[in-house]
């Protein structure tokens, strides 16, 4: 999966949450980390032919920002609107991609809905995100949200990693299953001194791998069960 | 080999790693392997309830 990370934010280097998010990127993977405040030209403005080249080689679009007053920082706008210009049928090629937003929030996520203290929902939110990835034909994936990155526990910030990755890297929306299958291919990438931990490694990915197998099967055989039931 | 096996022996090899990312991937296969087994439990209830199931027979 070629996916490229448009990280929009002024001081990218003074952000933990964006440092935290850049030291996650998995090694292996096609991932191009694009930020936008160190990619914009002396005079202001982004090379858009440049730009383009960019979107055109990637197959989804991460839009990676912190909630300043409800919308990305002004670097994204400008990017999108020197990047896109003129009528949009000329963007006809790009269709097919997918994008996703992965939003850093003051609050904690639970704030953004109805009767909470922020009133409105993400989803309400993000619509512009959601409008622009549905005019040029994109798929607009569920975005991933990391509220209140400082007051997260060490547990919460590992898991917060394994779930960039697996954005970044998997078919998404992902299912249970195919998060295990992930994660197993990814023990197997692992390289330990000592040969019989290594062999123990290997031994848990093939467990696993198996203990997924066998949540696929007792699936299927549910599905068939329910289908052929009458009420 | 059971959970209780995956779950000792992911949380010592989890020791063994000085790579953070990596301690991460040992982590969320250790709350994976949780769910997991949670869902393979539910699932084969499920199961027994359905083909157990006497308004069916």
């Amino acid at each position: 999966m070629r996916t490229l990370i448009l990280v929009a934010h002024p001081e990218v280097a003074n952000s933990p949450t964006q440092q935290f998010l850049k030291a996650s990127l998995p090694g292996s993977a096609e991932l191009m980390w694009h930020d936008l405040s160190a990619s914009v030209g002396p005079d202001g403005r982004f090379q858009r032919e440049a730009e383009l080249a960019l979107v055109r080689n990637a197959e989804r679009l991460v839009l990676q920002f912190p909630f300043y007053w409800y919308s990305a920082p002004f670097i994204l706008k400008q990017w999108q609107e020197q990047t896109f210009t003129g009528e949009v049928e000329q963007y006809h090629d790009l269709a097919g991609k997918e994008l996703v937003v992965v939003l850093s929030l003051g609050q904690a996520e639970t704030t953004y809905q109805a009767g909470a203290s922020e009133r409105f929902s993400l989803s309400e939110l993000l619509r512009p995100y959601q409008a622009f990835a549905e005019k040029l034909g994109w798929r607009y994936l569920p975005p991933l949200v990391i509220g209140q990155f400082s007051y997260l526990a060490e547990a919460e910030k590992q898991q917060l990693l394994i779930q960039y990755q697996q954005l970044l890297t998997l078919p998404q929306p992902a299912s249970f299953s195919e998060r295990g299958i992930w994660l197993a291919q990814y023990l197997r990438t692992l390289r330990l001194t000592d040969p019989q931990q290594q062999q123990q490694l290997a031994l848990v990915a093939t467990q696993l791998q198996e203990q997924v197998a066998e949540y696929q099967d007792l699936q299927e055989q549910l599905r068939e069960i329910r289908a052929g039931e009458r009420d | 080999m059971d959970e209780q096996w995956l779950q000792q022996t992911l949380a010592e090899l989890s020791s063994k790693m000085p790579q953070y990312q990596d301690r991460a991937l040992l982590a969320a296969t250790q709350i994976y392997v949780t769910e997991l087994a949670q869902r393979l439990t539910n699932g084969q209830g499920e199961l027994d309830g359905r083909i157990w199931n006497h308004e069916q027979w």
